[in-house]
């Protein structure tokens, strides 16, 4: 119901992608699949594919660390101000992105004195990273928080050390949600514009960014076949996660 | 945020709470701090001190005066609130009926429908946003639809009116409206409902007074989440709205971007921040924050 309304403008665009003619109009009158062909010999395209792949890959794996740990952290040990900075940790969510992209551009430029031309890439990964965190935090933290005991006791028990413990008892159980918020992450990462905007240059553009510059100034239908491509692969990255999530629950019988 | 894992005692803990068991088995004070300090302080640099540092150097110019005085951006901030009442009223009306509905559902299972509502996130927003070109635009489906049926002589300018950004907001907004409502009346307590109904209140009463009440903080939570994101929006506006659309952070982005008048920039940007602070503050004042998580995980 509310669900069809949701998804089916997206569906238009996978349709539009399919039109034979530069202006798309409705109905199509047939169906084509150069603008897939135009797209591969599109060098700016293919460099803003690669950069997404870079900056999402390496912000995702960051965070996928940088999160787990944070997530242990906060479930697995009681201090003072716990609630305040498990707060702080997932405020990246609800904050308009667009101060997180402003922000850090001043910050960064000013008081670290990077240049965006050199560090653009330190730039998105850095802050790439910021954002998706909170993802993979709330994946990693429904776990532990669930997470029996008794197993790592028993291990302890059995002579194992904190370490051997976490890494052949607590990791690989909580290993499926790190894996699904890393998913989930890379998604978010893969379609951000409003902070990448003000963390680009013209030879790190991602995709999204692309995009964008090119709704600014025509719509060329490889866009469209860009934009149909990027649906599947989300659709996959779901997919998995999913997956992986079907496979928490099965395993713990929850 | 959250009281204990439901864990009993083990042999292992000793007494204050804190657990031995863990990744470093050295006193627990260490643990904590080196985990969940690499987290927060990533954050932090990375986001909290920008903003501070940004705060701090909009200080340096006259320019809060400005902006409160210039009828443009006096407009633009207003603008930006309507839109934002507008887009979370909607999502609300839009969205409370599909949670309630959602959560009466006895065959689903709570993961499906939160993988469902999940769904539509993982598609690109940049995408969803602009296909609406196809819908609404003046050849796409809408008007296409009206012409041939004869309805109208040419095409109804949907595009780049507030309406449009209105309806792409609410768009985005429903599943992040609906996925707190639906956690909240998912968790109440049947037996209430149950006792109301052998007091002998009828449907509508017992929604209005026991069910309704319950799921308030859910509501606040949705509402609370799609008001500061549709405020600080950027995307939609950008795209399904023209000039004379512009919010907030469309106005943010021109002055550090195109403009390069980064003291004002800073500045809105400070008054974007300020404003969703005070909000997120009273939430969680009335609230609290910690229902965000559960009502999400």
């Amino acid at each position: 119901m509310i669900y069809a309304f949701i998804l089916v403008p997206a569906a238009f665009v996978i349709l539009m992608s399919f039109h034979p003619a530069v202006i798309p109009t409705f109905p199509p009158p047939s169906v084509t699949f150069k603008w897939y062909i135009e797209l591969a010999r599109d060098i700016r395209l293919v460099k803003a594919v690669s950069n997404s792949l870079i900056v999402g890959i390496s912000a995702t794996i960051l965070a996928g660390i940088i999160g787990t740990m944070t997530s242990i952290g906060l479930v697995r040990y009681r201090f003072r101000g716990r609630e305040t900075l498990s707060a702080l940790v997932i405020a990246p969510m609800v904050f308009p992105e667009i101060i997180l992209g402003a922000s850090l551009l001043t910050f960064m430029l000013r008081i670290l004195a990077l240049p965006l031309s050199r560090y653009s890439y330190l730039y998105m990964i850095v802050g790439h990273t910021v954002f998706i965190l909170p993802y993979v935090i709330m994946n990693v933290h429904a776990r532990v928080y669930g997470l029996d005991r008794s197993l790592e006791e028993a291990a302890m028990n059995l002579g194992a050390n904190p370490v051997q413990t976490f890494g052949q008892v607590t990791l690989p159980l909580i290993l499926p949600s790190i894996l699904s918020g890393m998913l989930l992450a890379f998604a978010m990462s893969l379609d951000d514009y409003t902070a990448s905007q003000f963390w680009v240059m013209p030879q790190t553009e991602t995709i999204p960014v692309r995009i964008f510059s090119a709704l600014r100034t025509e719509l060329p239908p490889t866009i469209n076949a860009l934009a149909t491509l990027l649906i599947l692969t989300t659709l996959l990255l779901f997919y998995l996660q999913v997956m992986v999530s079907r496979r928490v629950s099965l395993r713990t019988g929850r | 945020m959250d009281p204990d894992p439901p864990n009993r005692q083990s042999p292992l803990d000793k007494g204050s709470g804190e657990y031995r068991v863990g990744i470093l088995g050295k006193t627990a004070k260490l643990g904590p701090v080196l985990l969940v300090g690499l987290g927060v302080s990533y954050v932090s640099v990375f986001l909290f001190i920008p903003i501070i540092f940004t705060a701090v150097l909009s200080l340096e110019g006259a320019s809060y005066q400005h902006i409160f005085t210039t009828e443009l951006y006096r407009n633009i901030l207003l603008r930006s609130l309507r839109v934002a009442v507008e887009v979370s009223v909607l999502s609300l009306v839009l969205g409370y009926p599909v949670a309630y509905y959602l959560a009466k559902l006895t065959s689903m299972r709570r993961e499906t429908v939160v993988v469902l509502l999940m769904f539509p996130l993982f598609v690109s927003f940049l995408i969803r946003t602009y296909s609406w070109f196809y819908v609404i635009g003046s050849r796409g489906l809408v008007n296409y639809i009206l012409l041939t049926l004869g309805l109208i002589e040419s095409p109804i300018k949907f595009l780049f009116t507030e309406g449009a950004v209105v309806l792409g907001l609410v768009n985005w907004s429903l599943p992040l409206m609906i996925l707190p409502i639906y956690s909240a009346v998912e968790k109440m307590d049947n037996n209430l409902i149950e006792m109301s109904k052998n007091l002998g209140a009828n449907e509508i009463s017992t929604f209005r007074q026991v069910t309704f009440p319950l799921s308030l903080p859910g509501v606040a939570s949705g509402v609370m989440l799609v008001f500061i994101l549709s405020f600080g929006a950027y995307i939609t506006p950008a795209i399904l709205g023209g000039p004379e659309q512009a919010m907030i952070a469309n106005l943010i982005s021109a002055l550090y971007l195109v403009m390069f008048d980064w003291p004002l920039g800073t500045a809105m940007s400070v008054i974007l921040a300020v404003i969703t602070l005070a909000i997120v503050y009273l939430y969680n004042k009335i609230i609290g924050l910690n229902r965000l998580l559960e009502a999400m995980g």
